[in-house]
């Protein structure tokens, strides 16, 4: 390290880039499973590489030790640089972190990166069935984190995560209010991805029986309303909450499927004489058995019932958690939403009023002047 | 051990057994089909490509792929909405008298009709001597969250043909609706049929009743009102994109930018592609108000096509549309399949009309290379030949 920062960012963004040079899809697999599946190595390399440099690694390597000497160089090549930087970095934000420095990504890259990890290890059969399966679930747990915007993320970006959250709170918090099938729980226990199907419907039937009667009570006493709000604010988080899990669980069981019907799909095409020589063709089936999996279940009016279900149940939360939020406010001097739909309404009103207005005087006004060009 | 004597855990296990095999197979078939060589050169080749697109994009300028650009002059104003004209292109004696206005929907931007100066839908309308105008429907914010389908179809859309009429001295004009300003377009030429001359109906959803369109079979059980009070009466583009996304997730999410990847070193494409990428997300918010009407009236109660919709206390009937239909649809369309479209042409009255199916999707009717080739030229033939 040096004592510019300038040129410190400088080399660590060489660093950076050459580190994931060397990591582009499958890089590394690739140099691995190149070992393993060509014996002469050695001679292959050299058809390809750069003159002089004798394997992949080495390389890399040369390009990293070679970007940070140029970096090196610079810095003393530009004598003036050190104290112009130090004058105008506390000038830029968060400058120290790289990711913001260079943000730039394709949508979609990292997932279409992830498929290959899930090829890593085929030169060994006997691990690579469960290492795959693994990979599966784990590429199916991020697909939708990396893809959808930020606020979808935050409701359905780790649907395994989420759909175990919500069996725990219910195990830690709710279980008492209401008892589940001890089944449904021993099957969750034991992987059985189905049970959280069963689970979630079972929640919704006894909920509104048990604790969801409770939250909605009605409320005594002068904070009578605001109590009320506020249980019911409560009633409709644990039901968005539950909503969001019964909709990961549609999905993840859906696509639990879809990891059979790709092996299967890959077996029928080795079969039909098909070649899957390379990642792309890799991808390319993954992409289409995933998608097709996932289009299949989204045509079922099943899921249209779990997705409607969802997004009625966190706008109900929305709804309940604005109420809350206003009654807190209202005590301040400042317009609320209520106040603004009120003046947004008489806006409206006067405006159609005004075009009325307007077209009963462009109807007086079209026949006289029609009979003073007459006359 | 029998089939019958088998055990719920026991059956499991083999079926699992099973699996695990087969995935095992498929290893060692991905090693016996694997061909390092091949993969070495897609990587090599893969690293260059990123390289060379890379300076594609670090090369482009926004004014590089710039939409919208044809000529043209606000002659409208009402709330948010614009109406433009478009400078003519044609020589005077092509011109064609009866104006043309290009009614879009609520929920993308209009300029899908002007995208690549190459292949623009407007400029290929003009230098066929069309005389046209264009509603823009602008950003509604919270102020404009009462405006009802009422007041889009009976206010705005006729103030705009009442000024198109006004300013050409044309009674009625011709009238040309997409998607859903299709919808509004039919809507509106059943409530005034004697200002319409022509109607051009493009990709437009009539029938809501098939489950075809995965917006058709999701609609039906939405709560509308609950997400519109959610979002206080405006919901934002964004919620309307990430719908969208989700009708092809991987298609749309991953899919097309691993497949940009392979010709993004062509800036002529990635001109293109960030222009649509652009226009893609460049969703206007909804006015609850009308999101709330067009979903629970027309998605839930399919009253349009069966003459059940009222609107500003007025029946909307199909039968009022007397003059020349032309429904232009797209086989491939994931939004609005044709069958949403066909029962257009034995709802209306009119005795000229004419049904054109073409074998592209809902957006390349405006951008394939069919469309200039085939589709706007059809258009434009029918258009013509009427006016």
């Amino acid at each position: 390290m040096s004592n510019n920062p300038f040129l410190d960012y400088q080399q660590q963004f060489f660093k950076t880039w050459t580190d994931n040079m060397s990591k582009i899809p499958g890089m590394d697999t690739y140099q691995q499973m190149f070992q393993n599946a060509t014996p002469n190595l050695q001679e292959y390399w050299k058809t390809f590489a750069p003159a002089g440099l004798t394997n992949p690694t080495e390389f890399w390597k040369n390009l990293q030790d070679q970007g940070a000497e140029y970096w090196k160089n610079f810095q003393s090549m530009v004598p003036g640089l050190e104290n112009f930087w130090k004058t105008f970095s506390p000038m830029i934000p968060n400058m120290g972190d790289f990711s913001s420095m260079f943000p730039y990504k394709i949508p979609g890259m990292e997932l279409y990166t992830k498929v290959f990890e899930m090829w890593k290890g085929m030169s060994n059969p006997v691990t690579f069935a469960k290492d795959f399966q693994e990979k599966y679930m784990d590429l199916m747990q991020d697909m939708f984190k990396g893809v959808l915007p930020a606020g979808a993320n935050n409701v359905i970006g780790k649907p395994m995560e989420l759909m175990d959250n919500c069996v725990n709170f219910y195990k830690q918090t709710l279980a008492p209010w209401m008892e589940l099938d001890q089944g449904i729980m021993s099957r969750i226990a034991s992987g059985d991805m189905s049970a959280y199907n069963d689970f979630f419907k079972q929640f919704n039937e006894k909920y509104d029986e048990t604790i969801g009667k409770y939250l909605n009570m009605m409320g005594l006493g002068l904070n009578r309303e605001a109590n009320e709000e506020q249980m019911q604010a409560i009633n409709a988080y644990y039901k968005a909450m539950f909503s969001s899990g019964e909709l990961a669980s549609t999905v993840m069981t859906s696509l639990g499927d879809s990891m059979k019907d790709l092996v299967e799909s890959y077996q029928k095409g080795i079969a039909e004489g098909k070649s899957f020589s390379t990642f792309r063709d890799f991808y390319n089936l993954w992409y289409k058995t995933t998608e097709d999996s996932l289009l299949k279940l989204f045509s079922t009016d099943e899921f249209a019932k779990v997705f409607d279900d969802f997004a009625d149940k966190y706008s109900q939360y929305t709804i309940a958690m604005n109420k809350v939020y206003e009654r807190a406010l209202s005590a301040l001097p400042i317009p609320t939403n209520t106040d603004m739909k009120s003046l947004y309404k008489t806006v409206y009103d006067l405006r159609k009023e005004v075009r009325d207005l307007s077209r009963a005087v462009a109807g007086m006004t079209a026949p006289a002047a029609e009979t003073k060009k007459e006359g | 051990m029998s089939n019958e004597m088998k055990n719920p855990f026991e059956e499991g296990m083999e079926q699992f057994t099973e699996f695990q095999n087969k995935v095992m197979q498929t290893a060692v078939n991905a090693m016996q089909q694997f061909d390092p060589q091949k993969f070495s050169e897609q990587l090599i080749n893969m690293q260059d490509n990123i390289m060379k697109g890379m300076d594609v994009l670090l090369n482009l300028k926004p004014e590089d792929v710039a939409s919208d650009t044809l000529e043209k002059d606000v002659v409208l104003t009402v709330g948010k909405m614009r109406l433009f004209h478009y400078k003519p292109l044609a020589p005077a004696r092509k011109r064609i008298k009866t104006p043309l206005m290009i009614t879009y929907a609520l929920v993308n931007r209009q300029y899908m009709m002007d995208l690549q100066p190459d292949r623009s839908v407007i400029k290929s309308f003009l230098e066929a001597g069309l005389d046209v105008y264009i509603i823009d429907w602008g950003y509604p914010t919270a102020e404009d969250m009462y405006l009802t389908m009422d007041d889009y179809i009976n206010w705005y859309m006729d103030e705009a043909v009442d000024a198109i009429r006004k300013e050409t001295g044309k009674d009625a004009i011709n009238l040309l609706g997409v998607c859903q300003g299709g919808t509004f377009s039919t809507i509106y030429t059943a409530l005034h049929p004697d200002k319409i001359k022509n109607l051009v109906a493009m990709v437009v959803p009539i029938d809501f009743s098939g489950n075809e369109g995965l917006l058709f079979r999701w609609s039906k059980f939405m709560n509308i009102d609950s997400l519109v009070d959610a979002f206080d009466g405006v919901v934002p583009g964004d919620a309307m994109n990430v719908a969208y996304l989700v009708l092809k997730p991987l298609g749309n999410m991953v899919e097309k930018y691993v497949g940009m990847t392979d010709k993004w070193t062509d800036p002529e494409f990635m001109k293109n592609f960030l222009r649509m990428e652009k226009w893609v997300f460049d969703s206007p918010a909804q006015v609850g108000a009308t999101l709330s009407q067009f979903t629970k009236d027309l998605y839930q109660g399919n009253k349009l096509i069966k003459g059940e919709l009222e609107l500003g206390g007025k029946r909307v009937d199909l039968k009022n549309i007397n003059m020349p239909v032309l429904c232009a649809v797209a086989e491939k369309d994931h939004l609005v399949p044709p069958s949403a479209s066909r029962p257009l042409m034995d709802a209306i009255s009119s005795t000229d009309k004419q049904f054109m199916l073409f074998n592209t999707g809902h957006i390349g009717m405006y951008t394939s290379s069919k469309s200039r080739t085939d589709i706007i030229p059809s258009i434009i033939e029918w258009i013509k030949s009427r006016s």
